[in-house]
């Protein structure tokens, strides 16, 4: 499941698997812009076939805080 | 400082500001002021990269001007425009509106810009989205907000269709970008559709009765 989200983050940030941490951040990634954000939104959601509400979409400031919401609605399971 | 503190410390600042209208988890709206007009709020309109979709990239903004279009927005009842502030650094960082508010047919535009580089990573953007489309359909009782984009600016249509709006149509060869005409598309809400969202933010609201 980590894996899928790297990709996911990988693809949107157009950077490699390996760039993508825990601490990859909106603060600290140069491609982190609004289509990005859509692109890992829209990704997540199909991917790991869930419906996020206005309160997800704010978690997706890191890597981490969207791994942890996707631990919390039991999509992650690593 | 844990997180409880930073939030006291938020609170103490943005609470007694008889300016603040509205406030998320990252930004907060307040009324446009003489400070913000000669700050950088003119500023971003001389800017080709926030300008690249406007109409307005033709004429230099000056501070005049700016000044002229606060005392606009000041008095007008045809538009809702107010500041966006982050809410760590209490820095103004860009403007929403509800523009030709229709009050007979109930209806108003949405636009949002984010000016400062720095916030323009989609999620100051999303949440100001967000909650001038809750003032809209909550405090103003609108029916439907819509928002027009040229077809090339994906970011701002995209993050509009993230929160539920959805394309009903497209000015064709609507506006002159790097010298070719494209369409404009045109996406739109209703209220109804709004209220049911799991799109819609928990606004917490100042100076709001409901």
């Amino acid at each position: 499941m980590k894996k899928k989200l790297i990709k996911i983050f990988a693809d949107a940030l157009k950077i490699s698997e390996k760039e993508v941490t825990d601490n990859t951040s909106f603060k600290n990634t140069k491609h982190w812009d609004s289509l990005a954000m859509v692109m890992m939104v829209t990704a997540v959601e199909n991917e790991f076939g869930i419906k996020l509400n206005f309160e997800d979409l704010q978690k997706f400031v890191s890597f981490k805080a969207v791994y942890d919401l996707l631990k919390e609605k039991g999509a992650c399971n690593e | 400082m844990s997180d409880n503190k930073i939030k006291d410390e938020v609170n103490k600042y943005v609470y007694p500001s008889e300016f603040a209208y509205a406030r998320g988890e990252h930004v907060y709206f307040r009324y446009l002021t003489e400070e913000d007009a000669k700050g950088e709020w003119h500023l971003w309109f001389n800017s080709p990269e926030v300008t690249q979709y406007m109409g307005a990239r033709r004429w230099f903004n000056t501070i005049d001007n700016q000044l002229e279009y606060l005392q606009y927005v000041k008095t007008t009842k045809d538009r809702l425009t107010l500041a966006i502030i982050d809410i760590k650094t209490n820095k103004h960082i860009g403007v929403c509106s509800l523009g030709s508010i229709d009050y007979i047919n109930r209806h108003a535009e949405e636009s949002c810009v984010i000016g400062d580089k720095k916030f323009q990573n989609g999620l100051y953007a999303l949440e100001s989205i967000a909650m001038i489309t809750e003032i809209g359909f909550s405090r103003l009782n609108l029916h439907k907000i819509y928002a027009t984009g040229a077809e090339s600016n994906q970011n701002g249509l995209m993050l509009t269709k993230l929160l539920g709006y959805k394309e009903s149509g497209r000015f064709k060869e609507h506006s002159f970008i790097k010298g070719k005409y494209e369409d404009s598309i045109i996406l739109e809400i209703l209220q109804v559709d709004w209220f049911k969202s799991p799109k819609r933010p928990k606004l917490m609201q100042l100076n709001y009765d409901e």
